[in-house]
């Protein structure tokens, strides 16, 4: 699991951001008169694609495939809550930047049980 | 020498280091020095120099040949070459057409280089053939994930990916045994994805 601090910071920090931007952009884009399952589907893709922006920029300065693959599923995550959310009735903004701080913490903090988890039984693997 | 990934990696030089130099390095600096320590006193061939990055965490007083598809990349790792307490020998070669003899090196070190090796089986048997029988492949890589939602991250940023550079789902693991190589470790530095590993000839 990573410690040094720097890192830990710049994770929580681009998760944070990718959550925040793909709820804003979700809360815009999606509204009650969506269909709730194609609302996910597509908030899901719009998701994972704009928290590219994020990723991308964050990674020069965090790490790659650690800031990377985290970051996109955020997004992914993020758009799935706030489309869905919306589409069930309307979702102000500020509530939505919320959902997406919640989802990028809550996203990072699986990543980093999975990433134990998976090195773990990785170790069993190759020993 | 295929021409189009020549290209591609010509084109990315000036700007590598703005995207790899500074936090992918930084991340991967423990994992690299503990990898790159296994390098030994024998011939020794590095894969893919690029712009040098990892050159500073090479042990000194080696006796290094570097090669890199990429001439404008090989110009941008000169003031790191010149910096190593060493001898690196770097030359422009692609991996399916290396013009060394066969078993002429005891080690092979790759760091993040079969992303992007166009045919990877085809430059992992090359590499078999220019190491001596018994010698050691080392290799510092990114892989795809047999996990979801991560496999599907890695699938979704691939076709992006590749324009600029690496790809982001190889199956170098399973590459390196169907390439012919005896696999001795494989350590996973984050997740399934980030990984060394070890492999006899």
């Amino acid at each position: 699991m990573e410690t040094r601090p720097y890192f830990v910071f710049g994770d929580l920090l681009a998760n944070v951001l990718a959550g925040m931007l793909v709820a804003l952009v979700s809360c815009l884009i999606f509204g009650p008169s969506w269909n709730m399952f194609i609302a996910m589907i597509f908030g899901m893709a719009i998701g994972m694609v704009l928290s590219m922006f994020v990723a991308f920029p964050m990674a020069a300065f965090f790490g790659a495939m650690e800031v990377m693959v985290p970051v996109m599923t955020t997004g992914m995550v993020t758009g799935m809550v706030v489309s869905m959310s919306a589409a069930m009735g309307p979702v102000a903004a500020g509530r939505a930047v919320w959902l997406g701080v919640l989802c990028g913490v809550g996203t990072l903090t699986a990543c980093y049980v999975a990433n134990a988890f998976i090195r773990g039984r990785a170790s069993r693997w190759t020993s | 020498m295929d021409l189009v990934t020549k290209e591609k990696w010509d084109r990315a030089a000036p700007r590598f280091d703005l995207m790899a130099g500074y936090g992918p390095e930084k991340r991967w600096e423990p994992v690299k020095r503990k990898l790159f320590s296994k390098m030994g006193e024998g011939r020794i061939l590095f894969l893919a120099l690029g712009t040098g990055l990892d050159v500073r965490f090479f042990p000194p007083q080696r006796n290094i040949t570097a090669i890199d598809i990429s001439d404008r990349m090989i110009e941008q790792a000169q003031p790191r070459i010149a910096a190593y307490d060493g001898t690196i020998e770097a030359l422009q070669m692609d991996v399916h057409e290396m013009s060394f003899e066969d078993a002429a090196f005891d080690q092979v070190f790759t760091s993040c280089t079969f992303c992007s090796v166009p045919r990877p089986v085809d430059g992992l048997r090359a590499l078999r053939r220019v190491l001596r029988p018994g010698g050691g492949l080392h290799m510092f890589e990114h892989t795809g994930s047999r996990y979801y939602p991560f496999r599907l991250m890695l699938n979704v940023m691939t076709p992006l990916s590749r324009r600029l550079g690496p790809e982001m789902n190889r199956t170098t693991v399973q590459n390196v045994k169907e390439a012919g190589f005896t696999l001795s470790e494989v350590t996973h530095v984050y997740l399934d994805v980030v990984k060394t590993i070890s492999a006899q000839a």
